[in-house]
């Protein structure tokens, strides 16, 4: 389904809803990636980011489906193109790399192999033209001696590396956009710093735009230019990273910047704030998802779940939108006030 | 005299004809009632540390003193006492307890092992302990997997603490937690410590989450103690330069800082027979650097430092 | 998973919140799960009709199904005394059926039983301990595996009488490497498991960590695997009475089989019907035996 084109956002992710047999997991969520930026989905485990990512590029588990909504990438609906369509995008123009880089490779293929064979798949190149790219791309990502490791094995390297070669394969074709699910989750934090530096000078030089899909407020904060968080299967907060730092509004948000343990604190002479219980499953409650936990819950809240509020002016690409409702609450009553 | 003395412990794994010295000679001293951090990457044998001194692992060399009793080469019959002083807090909230024991079973376990034969003196402990770790009366009956990973967690400190040690050793205790878990996690062994007077060897890879728990804090690399100081020191002047990259890579949730990748490579590069086992990454390694191995060298403010630049 | 959250004060330590929202495991009743699946009920009927009969079967046709009670060759239902018809020497298959049924659920049960024990502790021990342990208790597995086990059977067997409990034995030992391995494997892995290291850094015995942590939780992959043990040993049992190699004094519904072999081309049913409940029978065990992984297995590892 080809829709008017829009010439900015490289992906626009519309009132997208995913669910299961059990129930629905994503809420139908909103949001937009500009060229060349990053955006970040924040949220902990079992709030649906990783899902909404995969469904991008319909890479979901076998019982999930797309409920409803649109995925637009170049004027195309992802959610419903045909199969042959999706493949041909997915590797050239949507990249993925995952966050395991011990499972994500192939272990009897050679790592040369499995850049060349993406390069091959999605570009006209010789074999020879096609490994000397490889070896390119092997540099490209500070792979040394890459005429050497080009026929190794992935048990000859380390997670760090491995994660480099991931990386190399999801540039091979200079996509457009790179899907990134926790990619440094499982390294040790040195490596992480070299990982996301490469990945910020890749997106730099081959003008990329990112979906950083992490738990860690630290790399959000460092690497991404937009942020949305979620919470239970719907997008709670969503603003630039400047805005949300500097005074996120939901609760929710608050929360979680405040449990990160961030500098200077000591057991001595601070407690760290707590959300309390846990994360609530997608489906079933009435009324915000978030008010059993919530320190500022009221009795309207487990009324009706909140709609997103936007504050300030915007478009879809650059919104502050906050899906609290006491927020809309008083911004009635500001209104009110205004106009009374 | 502290509550437990590490000397020159060594803890070695053999497979195929190659000896791995996962901890090469470490020393350290816990406090009654400190909290002493361990902090280091993947590889450098801070688990193995962890393991050895709660005697899950036998050191190949070293002594470990814990209440002046050298309990580095004694046998399982007579470490069985020893356990009552020092336990351990596991990582995986999900591999951590037996799926088939009820929590209530598991906590009885230790204390009936342990002496404890009169049934209304363990209800009474276990309920105790329950209600430190902030869940219900009726959790004793579940499963584990009727649990969510944070109060599996909780279950599993309960766990070490029913036998009431003295010193716990915590390995990566909130690592596999989400960040909102990890607070209440955090929250919870630092009441804990002051309602049991506990010690703690606090293991983790997360350098900021150890800043905020530890009083004193130990970086390890490639199995060695690279430097120690207490946790204001550490951040305020890290003398070591991998504890230095370590702090400058850690993104922090404020704008102000962009972290550096001061290192290159990767730890993995094996051991060189001579010299300073960092030098390979290090960014201001020196002639010396490639002929002596640098020994922790003890500084006037109490911090010790294994660096020839220091 | 639906969970609920009650949140309260915890008197011990205010401001803090009593986590009691404890996670109803979508465990399903489990009478639900075998209500959905109609092959396990049907299999359970058919098992559980076959053990009562079996219990049975001095009830429902009393005196020794080997005695001539009727004229040859009876058809079934030709005469409805003799429902499934008689045999050459004109005695009622249906009571020999019935009372062959007791022999080769017994014989099944209890090989299994002997080698699921022998198995379980073979495997268990290798697995936990390891080393030189492990070396001689696997080559001990492996010498035992190797033997054919048709052929350890029949020599067992000529060199004893061949005796119903000969029969259980020697099938028994045919099959525990099966189980062994299986043992090993698991006690292997789960003696890294971290709540094994847990029980270790208490203090707990050995003998309490192989039996209460571990076993426990080895048991639902062995005896899954004993299921299919169970089966193998009513076939086995069937195939050495078809070569009357079985016990000469009883019925077995190999024996059956066999006594109605000559007779394949015309008296079809007598060779036909003990054969029908032999596949009924083992059908149904694997069925059941399938079905009980996932019913044994708790939630655990669910994120």
């Amino acid at each position: 389904m080809i829709l008017a084109q829009r010439p900015h956002p490289v992906l626009e992710v519309l009132d997208l809803r995913i669910g299961f047999p059990q129930g629905t997991a994503v809420h139908g969520i909103t949001f937009a990636i500009e060229q060349g930026t990053t955006m970040a989905l924040v949220g902990e485990s079992g709030c649906g980011k990783s899902l909404t990512a995969f469904s991008i590029l319909r890479l979901l588990p076998p019982t999930a489906s797309i409920l409803g909504g649109q995925v637009v990438f170049n004027g195309q609906d992802l959610a419903t193109v045909s199969s042959r369509e999706l493949r041909r995008i997915r590797g050239k123009g949507i990249s993925i790399i995952l966050q395991e880089p011990m499972t994500s490779l192939n272990p009897v293929l050679t790592i040369g192999a499995q850049i060349h064979e993406i390069i091959r798949r999605h570009e006209r190149l010789s074999r020879r033209k096609a490994k000397s790219r490889a070896i390119e791309l092997l540099d490209l990502v500070g792979i040394s001696e890459p005429h050497r490791r080009y026929d190794q094995f992935p048990h000859h390297f380390s997670g760090g590396m491995r994660q480099r070669v991931m990386i190399a394969i999801a540039v091979a074709c200079n996509p457009q956009l790179l899907i990134a699910d926790e990619p440094t989750t499982a390294l040790d934090v040195t490596i992480q710093a070299q990982v996301m530096e490469l990945l910020a000078r890749l997106r730099q030089q081959l003008s990329m735009a990112m979906l950083l899909i992490t738990h860690d407020l630290g790399a959000v904060a460092q690497w991404a230019d937009r942020v949305a968080v979620m919470y239970a299967g719907r997008i709670v907060e969503q603003a630039s990273v400047n805005e949300f730092f500097a005074g996120a509004k939901h609760p929710y948000s608050q929360g979680l910047l405040n449990s990160s343990v961030g500098d200077g604190a000591h057991y001595t002479n601070r407690r760290l704030t707590e959300i309390k219980g846990s994360i609530a499953s997608a489906a079933g409650a009435t009324g915000c998802s978030f008010a059993p936990r919530c320190p500022a819950a009221v009795a309207a809240c487990h009324g009706a779940q909140p709609a997103l509020e936007t504050f300030g002016p915007g478009t879809i690409s650059d919104t502050w939108s906050v899906a609290c409702s006491q927020l809309r609450f008083q911004k009635d009553r500001r209104d009110a006030v205004a106009v009374g | 005299m502290p509550l437990l003395s590490v000397e020159n412990l060594r803890t070695s794994y053999t497979s195929r004809g190659h000896t791995l010295h996962a901890v090469d000679g470490v020393s350290l001293e816990i406090g009654e009632n400190e909290t002493v951090g361990l902090v280091g990457e993947s590889g450098c044998g801070k688990s193995t540390l962890g393991k050895t001194i709660v005697r899950l692992l036998r050191p190949s060399e070293g002594v470990i003193r814990l209440n002046d009793q050298d309990i580095s080469q004694l046998g399982e019959r007579s470490l069985r006492a020893v356990r009552r002083t020092v336990q351990m807090v596991f990582q995986d909230p999900f591999g951590s307890l037996n799926p088939r024991q009820r929590v209530g079973t598991i906590l009885d376990t230790p204390l009936w092992v342990h002496g404890v034969k009169d049934a209304k003196a363990r209800r009474r402990r276990i309920l105790e302990i329950i209600g430190k770790i902030s869940l219900p009366e009726a959790a004793l009956q579940r499963y584990p997997h009727e649990f969510s990973g944070g109060q599996r967690q909780r279950i599993g400190i309960a766990r070490a603490l029913v036998l009431r040690p003295k010193l716990v050793v915590c390995d990566e205790p909130v690592s596999a937690l989400d960040l909102s878990i990890q607070a209440q996690i955090l929250n919870l062994l630092v009441d804990l410590k002051k309602d049991f007077g506990l010690a703690y060897l606090f293991i983790s890879h997360d350098l900021s989450v150890v800043r905020y728990f530890a009083d004193r804090v130990l970086v390890m690399y490639l199995g060695r103690v690279v430097e120690s100081a207490d946790h204001a020191t550490l951040w305020r002047n890290p003398r070591h330069p991998y504890t230095r990259a370590l702090l400058a890579s850690i993104p922090s949730a404020t704008l102000d800082r962009k972290p550096a990748a001061v290192l290159s490579g990767e730890a993995g590069q094996g051991i060189p027979e001579r010299g300073c086992r960092f030098r390979a990454r290090c960014p201001v390694a020196v002639k010396q650097c490639e002929t002596d191995d640098p020994a922790l060298r003890k500084l006037p403010d109490g911090s010790a430092v294994a660096c020839h630049l220091a | 998973m639906v969970m609920t959250d009650i949140v309260a004060e915890n008197p011990d330590r205010p401001g803090a919140a009593v986590a009691t929202s404890v996670i109803d495991a979508k465990r399903r009743p489990l009478l639900l799960t075998w209500l959905r699946d109609p092959f396990l009920c049907l299999a359970t009927f058919i098992l559980i009709g076959v053990i009562v009969v079996a219990m049975a079967a001095d009830l429902i046709y009393p005196g020794d199904p080997l005695d001539m009670v009727a004229q040859p060759l009876l058809w079934p239902v030709q005469d409805l005394n003799y429902p499934l018809g008689t045999d050459a020497l004109g005695r009622d298959l249906a009571s020999g059926i019935v009372h062959g049924a007791r022999v080769s659920l017994l014989v099944g049960f209890f090989a299994a039983l002997i080698g699921l024990v022998i198995g379980t502790t073979i495997g268990a021990l290798a697995g936990y301990f390891g080393g030189i342990v492990d070396n001689v208790l696997v080559r001990l597995t492996e010498l035992f595996q190797t033997i054919p086990a048709i052929l350890l059977v029949i020599v067992i067997l000529a060199i004893g009488d061949p005796s119903v409990f000969l029969i259980v034995l020697s099938i028994g030992l045919a099959s525990w490497p099966m189980i062994a391995r299986l043992a090993r494997s698991q006690f292997m892995a789960l003696r890294e498991a971290d709540f094994v290291m847990a029980a270790r850094g208490l203090g707990y015995g050995t003998p309490r960590i192989i039996l209460r942590e571990i076993l426990p939780n080895a048991l639902p992959a062995i005896v899954v695997a004993t299921s299919v043990l169970v089966a193998n040993g009513i076939l086995a049992e069937a195939g050495l009475s078809f070569l009357n190699l079985g016990d000469p004094n009883r019925v077995s519904w190999g024996s059956l089989i066999g006594s109605g072999r000559t007779m394949l081309r015309d008296e079809w049913y007598l060779t036909a019907l003990p054969g029908l409940a032999i596949v009924l029978t083992v059908l149904s065990i694997n069925i059941i035996g399938d079905r009980l992984t996932d019913i044994l297995n708790p939630r655990s590892g669910e994120r």
